[in-house]
């Protein structure tokens, strides 16, 4: 009789041990897909960061070696922006992050391009120009006193 | 009470001054801002300024002489009073008008004042708590 009880108390035990384990899996599974579902937005953003990161390089360099129109160069920094502030109003609502993280870089970035000389001198005939020694000059200094505001954006949603 | 740049104004904004842009924030200031600050201050209604809807955004020179004019002429304390910003898509410009405003306060304060390249019919100021034109008439 004692035997048979015995038996039966480890049938019921492994029974509930199977039901426990099996439940860890799954809630083991749902957790690990929450947590790639999560990395893979995070990678998304974080991505999308470095591409608005390196257009405004791109940008930067083209004005350093090549002659623009204004209004071309404006419409530019507009859709440049509008995707930053698009991007950063999302970061914003899945991670938290301050949507105007990015602000000062824009409009530090827009507001040396927009006191250039031959930008405004050209700016009526929307006639090609090259940005100034000094605005060179400048946009240089800006960038490597800035660069790091799109790091810690990418740092911020990485460490979410 | 609000204005709506993208409608009441210009698709298409330009730079600082006349002389260099069509649509200047000198002009946008001397047509269209000042003079509905000045309703909503005599009014004593908040003015929203819609910026969202331009095709091609705004240039840092636009917003500041505009926004820097008006707090030149009616003092920081007022335009923070009666002028709410609006926008969904230009979130940036909202930073540079709070830095705006604080540059053109102390700019008041030193009474340096704005440049103009060209001439504007007479405009409303603040003066002493009370609002009148820029040549001193009364209104």
């Amino acid at each position: 009789m004692n035997k048979i009880c015995f038996l039966f108390e480890m049938n019921i035990s492994n029974i509930i041990s199977l039901l426990t384990l099996g439940g860890n899996l799954i809630i083991a599974y749902y957790i690990n897909r929450k947590i790639n579902n999560r990395r893979k937005i995070k990678d998304y953003f974080m991505d999308e960061i470095i591409v608005q990161r390196n257009a405004f390089r791109r940008l930067e360099d083209e004005l350093i070696d090549q002659a623009k129109k204004p209004l071309d160069l404006k419409m530019r920094i507009h859709v440049l922006i509008s995707r930053v502030n698009d991007l950063m109003n999302a970061a914003s609502v899945q991670f938290g992050i301050n949507e105007n993280d990015l602000s000062a870089y824009v409009n530090g970035f827009y507001a040396i391009i927009d006191e250039d000389l031959n930008y405004t001198a050209n700016y009526s005939k929307n006639s090609e120009f090259h940005i100034t020694s000094e605005t060179k000059r400048k946009l240089k200094s800006f960038d490597s006193q800035n660069d790091h505001k799109f790091t810690d954006v990418i740092v911020y949603i990485n460490n979410k | 009470m609000k204005i709506d740049i993208a409608k009441d104004y210009s698709l298409i904004t330009g730079l600082r001054h006349c002389n260099t842009s069509d649509n200047s924030g000198e002009d946008f200031y001397h047509k269209i801002l000042n003079k509905k600050f000045a309703e909503a201050y005599k009014n004593k209604e908040k003015l929203e300024v819609f910026l969202d809807g331009t095709l091609d955004g705004y240039s840092p020179s636009f917003l500041d002489e505009a926004f820097g004019n008006l707090v030149y002429d009616f003092g920081l304390d007022a335009v923070n009073h009666f002028l709410k910003i609006k926008t969904i898509r230009e979130t940036h410009c909202l930073q540079l008008i709070e830095e705006t405003k604080v540059q053109w306060e102390a700019r008041r304060i030193k009474a340096e004042s704005p440049q103009y390249t060209e001439s504007h019919e007479a405009w409303f100021v603040v003066h002493n708590g009370d609002i009148c034109k820029n040549n001193g008439v009364k209104v």
